[in-house]
């Protein structure tokens, strides 16, 4: 039997002349033609949906199922951005994703400005013109899948024409940002060799990084309340600083009765009994006298000897050398701030204060034992072990660009506290701590309390006004008015009506 | 020059000016004085009410409450404070060949801020200490208009009095102060007075008044001074009540 197609088969029965032209004439053959144009538009339509079920394509989940290792912020400070904290916390963004046709192909994340489009070649291979670096590839295995991106790859900016690529913890520095940081945009895509792109890539936006923490706040200064500071300073330059940290040294424990901060180690500026048997103590940085007694003694400072606040030398305040009411030899010399001068007594033959050294200037640091020293990064005080932070030591902080003054509340009555400000950015960078400025709260009287102790007896809020203790006079006289009011409109109203 | 020849001058000027602005209404063209009717024909407005933006003296009678002690003084000290505010009459009724009579609230606030004192000393203390009031008055108003209406004289006497009352608060830098429990804050209230003159500013340039009046419907412009007292606060209320002096701006509408 000759080979015959499926479509001559199908109409060997129909006679050489029954052709398409003249279906009209014959009626069977004319009801076997939609059958035929029935299979036609099948196979047209395997065949063209062949194509679809080979397309590749990648669905990137909303933004709320994406997580991280590090906590995500809240909306409105940026929550998928990478901070400084992040960076060197290595921390690593997941993106749930789904595919289609990926089998065979490698899936790929590249990074690059916001609005850059990585799909040319050109921006992803080594030739002078790559502004996009990869940051995460692997083989399209599974759907739906996570992708973890690592932040440093991120932040990195390791393009192909780099030489040398950045690492951990380079790449995290924060010479390696802008200072309001940079805005991205993460080009996920199937790659099928080379540089080959399958399908259609998606773009993701909402990312970005800033590793560089504001600039400091300056000319911090403070004032002494009852059981609080009021803290003043120059704000920061940056254009994305959110807020203010607030640190306090002593720092905020464990909570008193009164909700105030826990004093750590020996308050400072408290005048406390020490040994050498001084009347003011020794060995403490704010102490008054360094083996001063009311006896003879010898060399005392007022702030502590070689190199605290005020002095350096031993100088005295009171006497050096001497003692308060004995007698005394001589003191030394205080360095450029000190108070110092030559020893002697109050009662005794020396002098109260001589004039030796310079007198006290304004100090840029007020305590040099405190931990809370200008230009150290709170977030990472020592170099060394990049687990130390020195968050135990804020004790509050205030929101806004433009915020220049913050009260720090539930302080200790008559213990010397040491201040430092650090301004924080949209992504939560701490920068470096500011001067810090000196103060210690103490028993306020305010005018309501004048107003008390004069004997007066108003207040309680508006609820608890009580009336005058000449009820009768204010009423008649309200009542006057009110019936004098009256009088003069009916006379109008009758002068009107005439 | 004394005050006599100054009040003369003043007459003189206002007299000159009066008539000028009347000159200047007679507009004269090729066929003649036109204008002139439209301009004698009373055109304005209706007017029911007034509004004042008022600026003035404030300082607080608190230290009368005492025999000797003056912790206001003490804590504010002596010089000048001031206050802002704003006051809306209803002018109900219109008395013949008088004026205008009717109620009007007023409201103002001022705050005093000073630093507190160190407890057992004189010293000042790093922490503000403030008070701050919220003067508010009901009043009847009587402003005798007929004068600048009826004369040359652009002068309009006025009369209020009523009872006036303060909300007044105390703080320091931790919030509303408190002694032995009790809030430094409350009411005080009790009458109050005030007799000032308002000088018709329309008089000084009458066609920008009419547009005025004709534009947004302020029929007259005045800038005012008054002096006031009140009684606020006896008792067991924090006399904040004044005797005082204030200037600004009233409108009718």
């Amino acid at each position: 039997m000759p080979f015959k197609s499926r479509f001559e088969a199908q109409t060997s029965n129909c006679s050489a002349a029954r052709s398409v032209l003249n279906v009209a004439a014959d009626l069977p053959m004319l009801i076997a033609l939609p059958r035929v144009f029935l299979r036609l538009a099948v196979v047209a339509a395997i065949l063209s949906a062949a194509p679809l079920a080979s397309a590749q394509s990648i669905i990137l989940q909303p933004a709320g199922t994406f997580y991280r290792q590090q906590p995500i912020r809240p909306t409105g400070q940026q929550p998928h951005w990478i901070s400084q904290s992040d960076c060197l916390a290595k921390d690593v963004i997941s993106f749930p994703i789904t595919m289609v046709g990926y089998l065979g192909y490698t899936l790929q994340v590249w990074a690059g400005n916001q609005g850059t489009d990585c799909s040319p070649a050109n921006q992803r291979q080594a030739g002078g013109a790559a502004t996009c670096w990869l940051v995460y590839s692997a083989p399209a295995t599974a759907s739906p899948t996570t992708i973890n991106v690592s932040s440093i790859d991120i932040v990195a900016r390791n393009t192909p024409d780099v030489a040398t690529p950045l690492g951990y913890p380079d790449a995290c520095a924060a010479t390696n940002s802008p200072p309001a940081g940079q805005q991205l945009t993460l080009m996920f895509m199937l790659i099928s060799s080379g540089t080959s792109i399958v399908g259609t890539p998606i773009s993701w936006n909402d990312i970005g990084y800033d590793t560089a923490p504001p600039s400091g706040a300056s000319n911090v200064a403070a004032a002494s309340g009852e059981t609080r500071v009021h803290l003043t300073w120059t704000d920061a330059i940056d254009s994305d600083i959110r807020s203010y940290q607030f640190y306090c040294d002593p720092p905020p424990g464990s909570v008193l009765a009164d909700g105030g901060l826990k004093i750590q180690g020996p308050p400072l500026g408290t005048l406390d009994l020490g040994d050498g048997g001084s009347f003011f103590g020794t060995g403490g940085d704010l102490s008054i006298g360094l083996g001063g007694s009311f006896g003879n003694g010898g060399t005392g400072s007022l702030l502590g000897s070689g190199g605290t606040f005020f002095g350096t030398g031993g100088g005295s305040l009171i006497s050096a050398g001497g003692s308060f009411f004995g007698t005394g030899g001589t003191g030394g010399f205080g360095g450029d701030t000190s108070l110092g001068g030559t020893g002697g007594t109050l009662v005794g033959g020396g002098t109260v204060v001589d004039t030796g050294g310079t007198a006290a200037v304004t100090a840029t640091n007020c305590s040099a034992d405190s931990v809370l020293q200008p230009g150290v990064n709170p977030s990472n005080p020592d170099a060394n072990d990049p687990t130390v932070t020195l968050s135990g030591y804020e004790c509050g902080s205030v929101t806004g660009i433009i915020a220049n003054n913050g009260t720090v509340s539930h302080l200790v009555n008559n213990v010397n506290y040491v201040f430092s400000v650090a301004a924080v950015d949209q992504v939560g960078n701490v920068g470096v701590l500011s001067q810090n400025a000196c103060a210690t709260p103490v028993n306020v009287t305010d005018f309501f309390e004048l107003y008390k102790e004069a004997g007066g007896k108003a207040g309680g809020g508006i609820c608890s006004m009580s009336f005058s203790q000449n009820p009768a006079r204010t009423g008649i006289l309200f009542a006057g008015g009110l019936l004098a009011l009256a009088g003069v409109a009916r006379r109008a109203r009758r002068r009107q009506n005439r | 020059m004394n005050s006599r020849h100054a009040v003369t001058a003043l007459a003189a000027l206002a007299t000159v000016s009066s008539l000028a602005a009347g000159a200047r209404a007679q507009e004269v063209d090729e066929y003649g004085i036109y204008r002139e009717r439209e301009r004698n024909t009373n055109v304005e407005s209706p007017q029911h009410a007034a509004f004042e933006i008022r600026f003035g003296r404030y300082v607080p009678n608190i230290d009368d409450e005492f025999n000797g002690a003056t912790p206001y003084e003490t804590t504010f000290g002596s010089k000048d404070r001031y206050i802002f505010g704003l006051e809306a009459d209803w002018q109900l009724l219109r008395i013949p060949y008088l004026g205008t009579l009717g109620p009007g609230l007023g409201i103002g606030y001022t705050h005093f801020s000073a630093p507190a004192f160190v407890t057992g000393t004189g010293a000042r203390a790093g922490e503000n200490t403030t008070l701050t009031l919220v003067p508010m008055y009901v009043l009847g108003v009587l402003r005798a208009d007929i004068i600048a209406r009826q004369t040359p004289v652009p002068i309009v006497p006025y009369l209020k009095l009523g009872l006036g009352s303060a909300i007044w608060r105390i703080a320091n830098g931790g919030g509303t102060a408190k002694v032995d429990g009790i809030a430094g804050s409350g009411l005080s209230w009790g009458p109050q007075f005030a007799l000032g003159g308002m000088l018709l500013l329309d008089f000084f340039d009458k066609d920008s008044a009419k547009n005025l009046d004709n534009e947004v419907g302020i029929n007259n412009s005045y800038f005012f001074m008054e002096w006031s007292a009140s009684k606020l606060g006896a008792g067991n209320q924090l006399e904040v009540g004044t005797s005082t002096w204030a200037l600004g701006l009233a409108f009718e509408i």
